[in-house]
């Protein structure tokens, strides 16, 4: 009759599945003893729990089932068994005390009872119970062998509360991964996280308050948020940094790992601790490091427990430690990037507030000097003229042969001047200022007028007005592009060819049309006659022989003004430059 | 009117720069004009009022008072305010030759394209228009 408990406790020594375990036992226990049922139940001061049951007539399965315990004085079978600590034998439970009404038809029929109390911890935590239906003691061989029983109960037991608390506990970190995901997804500061961090921890160890500190030059500090502290005692806590050599706990607690329990009255030699914990009036803390792979970062603790502090909360809060660790590496990295961000676009900022100084002292330079030239060829310009005109009495052949030279080339040097004075004024912006309406048919007048006398024929030129009158423009800026452009197409075509010009509007543009029956341009030119004044532009481009602004000027007039100059061209045939530009609105279309 | 005009005929040129203003001064004179000339803004005003002119050349680049604001003072004064000004300068802003129009300047000149010779030319002009 011995080999039956060992089956047993083979068979619970490695944990499978506990519950099978005890269904086993109290089977065997039932089979083996001749009894009518066995039960295994836990056991606290209010209520037991059927963790196994067994019933040969196959009724009443009572497993799982919780009933409430209230009346044990009442109930001398158990309570001598849970008092004594031995095996009680009695007659029926129902017939013998008070009992639970809802169990009765379950308890009734059972005529012998044997109740084996089970030691759990410190005190009596399980009960194995053994009836008979008939009316038959136990005898002392059977009770002997049902204390067999007790040992593999116990350690089923065991495995079972181990099996559930394991379970527990990952059910426990798995949430509070969860809730750090959900704080980190719901935070805009890192301060925001700590403080829903904290509360979690907390709530995680049922205790009062929770903080993160955090070591920032020589002390340790508390996080802003901390869960049931008021600001105005964090921001007075500091804890003095110990030297990684020294092995006072919260040395050991840094730069060694481990965690820090602490109990008012009861840790004397944590010296460094106590003084803010008495302020706080803390009855006890649970304290753990808070590092990453580089080192420590500070500590993170909870305060004022409920029941006390156990190892499953040191685990649980070893993990929120952690897991923070990692969200506080992910925003120091955030930080140093925004950090590295703000200095590049501060660099950016100051490299294009250089560049704009730059380009505006340029632009005031080129005025400057460009106005300045003026003076000069003011003087030299005006007594040429007159020594050409003879004003200043005659002149020896050879002087009077280099005057017309010396004319052409101050014309040339007047026309830079100019180009400079255009070009820094549109840099400037400073044009499109001023009067926004011209008069097509004035303008045209005072470029032919201004052209007449010259030895490029004006007179060839035809007007064309074909619908409107007005532009809505700078009339100086009109003036000048026109000038340019008629006079490069007297200059490149014959003296006994026509330029015409032709004016017509097309919705809300106007489009002066300048057309030459000159020698045409190379399609590959015409490209390049638009290009900023460089000394390899095109000589019609560059107007040098003195009639005007680069084209790439003239254009950058017309852009200035909303408008714009294209040119089209046919070898052997001639070329058009159409200058558009924007025409004032409704009321003076019409000439 | 007569298409010449008389030898009397007083010229005002107001302008800073000696060289510039002796050049156009001679080529006026020799054209028949009696031309004097100014080479600040206040003593420009002040000739003009002693005795007018039939026609100012304005300069803009003035040390101390301004051109624009020698013509406000012209226009200002009842005893000037209808001689015809005519704005010789260098400065060629749009915003400048607008202002001068609008305080009443009859037309704008630039100097380094303007030839003594036509400027006299221009000189017959504006005084038959008057």
């Amino acid at each position: 009759m011995s080999e039956a408990p060992s089956t047993v406790s083979a068979g619970t020594v490695p944990p499978s599945d506990p519950h099978e375990v005890m269904m086993t036992l109290v089977r065997t226990a039932a089979e083996t003893l001749g009894a009518d049922r066995c039960t295994l139940t836990s056991l606290d001061r209010h209520s037991f729990r059927v963790e196994a049951s067994y019933d040969m007539a196959g009724e009443s399965d009572i497993t799982g089932r919780e009933f409430a315990l209230d009346y044990l004085p009442d109930q001398p079978l158990l309570r001598d068994a849970v008092a004594s600590g031995h095996i009680t034998t009695g007659g029926s439970l129902t017939a013998g005390g008070r009992f639970d009404p809802t169990l009765h038809d379950v308890l009734a029929p059972m005529q012998r009872t044997a109740v084996v109390p089970l030691p759990l911890g410190d005190t009596i935590g399980a009960l194995l119970i053994l009836s008979r239906r008939a009316d038959k003691d136990f005898n002392e061989s059977e009770l002997q062998q049902l204390q067999q029983f007790a040992v593999p109960a116990v350690l089923a037991l065991r495995n079972m509360r181990l099996v559930e608390e394991v379970q527990a506990a990952q059910r426990r970190g798995l949430e509070t991964l969860t809730m750090i995901s959900r704080h980190v997804a719901s935070s805009d500061e890192p301060a925001d996280f700590f403080a829903r961090m904290s509360e979690t921890v907390a709530a995680l160890v049922n205790a009062e308050r929770a903080a993160f500190w955090r070591i920032s030059g020589e002390s340790l500090a508390p996080q802003s948020g901390a869960h049931g502290f008021s600001p105005d005692v964090l921001s007075s806590a500091r804890l003095p940094l110990p030297d990684p050599s020294s092995h006072t706990p919260l040395g050991q607690l840094l730069f060694e790992g481990a965690a820090i329990r602490y109990e008012a009255g009861h840790n004397p030699t944590h010296s460094e601790l106590p003084k803010f914990l008495e302020v706080m009036r803390t009855r006890d803390m649970l304290a753990v490091p808070w590092r990453t792979a580089a080192g420590p970062i500070g500590l993170l603790a909870a305060y004022d427990s409920k029941d006390g502090f156990t190892d499953q909360d040191e685990w649980i809060v070893r993990l929120a430690a952690r897991a923070s660790a990692l969200v506080w590496q992910g925003y120091e990295a955030q930080r140093r990037v925004r950090q590295l961000q703000t200095a590049e676009r501060q660099r950016l900022e100051s490299h294009a507030d250089r560049m704009a100084q730059l380009e505006q002292q340029k632009t005031e330079f080129l005025q400057v000097a460009s106005h300045e030239l003026r003076t000069p060829i003011t003087l030299v310009v005006g007594y040429l003229s007159m020594l050409e005109e003879g004003a200043l009495g005659e002149l020896a052949e050879p002087a009077q042969k280099v005057l017309p030279l010396m004319s052409a080339r101050m014309r040339q040097m007047n026309m830079l001047v100019d180009r400079m004075l255009i070009a820094s004024r549109l840099e400037q912006g400073s044009r499109g200022r001023g009067p926004r309406d011209a008069d097509v048919g004035a303008v045209m007048r005072e470029v032919l007028q201004a052209l007449e006398g010259s030895p490029l024929h004006a007179e060839r030129v035809v007007v064309r007005n074909q619908d409107t009158s007005h532009i809505a423009a700078n009339p100086e800026d009109v003036r000048t592009v026109l000038s340019n452009l008629v006079s490069n197409a007297l200059k490149y075509s014959a003296v006994d060819r026509p330029v015409t010009v032709t004016v017509t509007r097309r919705d809300d543009v106007v489009a002066i049309a300048v057309r030459d029956e000159g020698m045409g341009i190379e399609p590959a030119e015409l490209a390049k006659l638009f290009r900023p004044f460089t000394r390899l532009e095109p000589a019609r481009a560059a107007g040098i022989d003195g009639t005007g602004l680069g084209l790439y000027l003239a254009r950058s007039i017309a852009m200035a003004q909303g408008g714009d100059i294209v040119a089209e061209s046919t070898v052997g045939e001639g070329s058009t430059f159409t200058l558009t530009l924007p025409a004032p609105d409704a009321v003076n279309g019409h000439a | 009117m007569l298409d010449q005009v008389t030898t009397a005929t007083r010229l005002l040129l107001i302008e800073d720069d000696a060289g510039v203003a002796e050049m156009y001064g001679a080529q006026l004179r020799s054209s028949g004009f009696s031309v004097d000339i100014a080479a600040t803004g206040e003593l420009g005003l002040h000739m003009a009022l002693t005795h007018p002119p039939a026609l100012i050349y304005l300069d803009l680049g003035l040390p101390e008072m301004t051109g624009l604001e020698v013509l406000q003072h012209l226009r200002a004064q009842p005893a000037t305010a209808t001689v015809p000004v005519v704005i010789l300068t260098n400065f060629s802003e749009p915003e400048l030759i607008e202002q001068a129009r609008t305080l009443g300047a009859r037309d704008f000149l630039i100097k380094a394209h303007t030839t003594p010779a036509r400027l006299s030319a221009a000189t017959q002009h504006w005084l038959k228009e008057r």
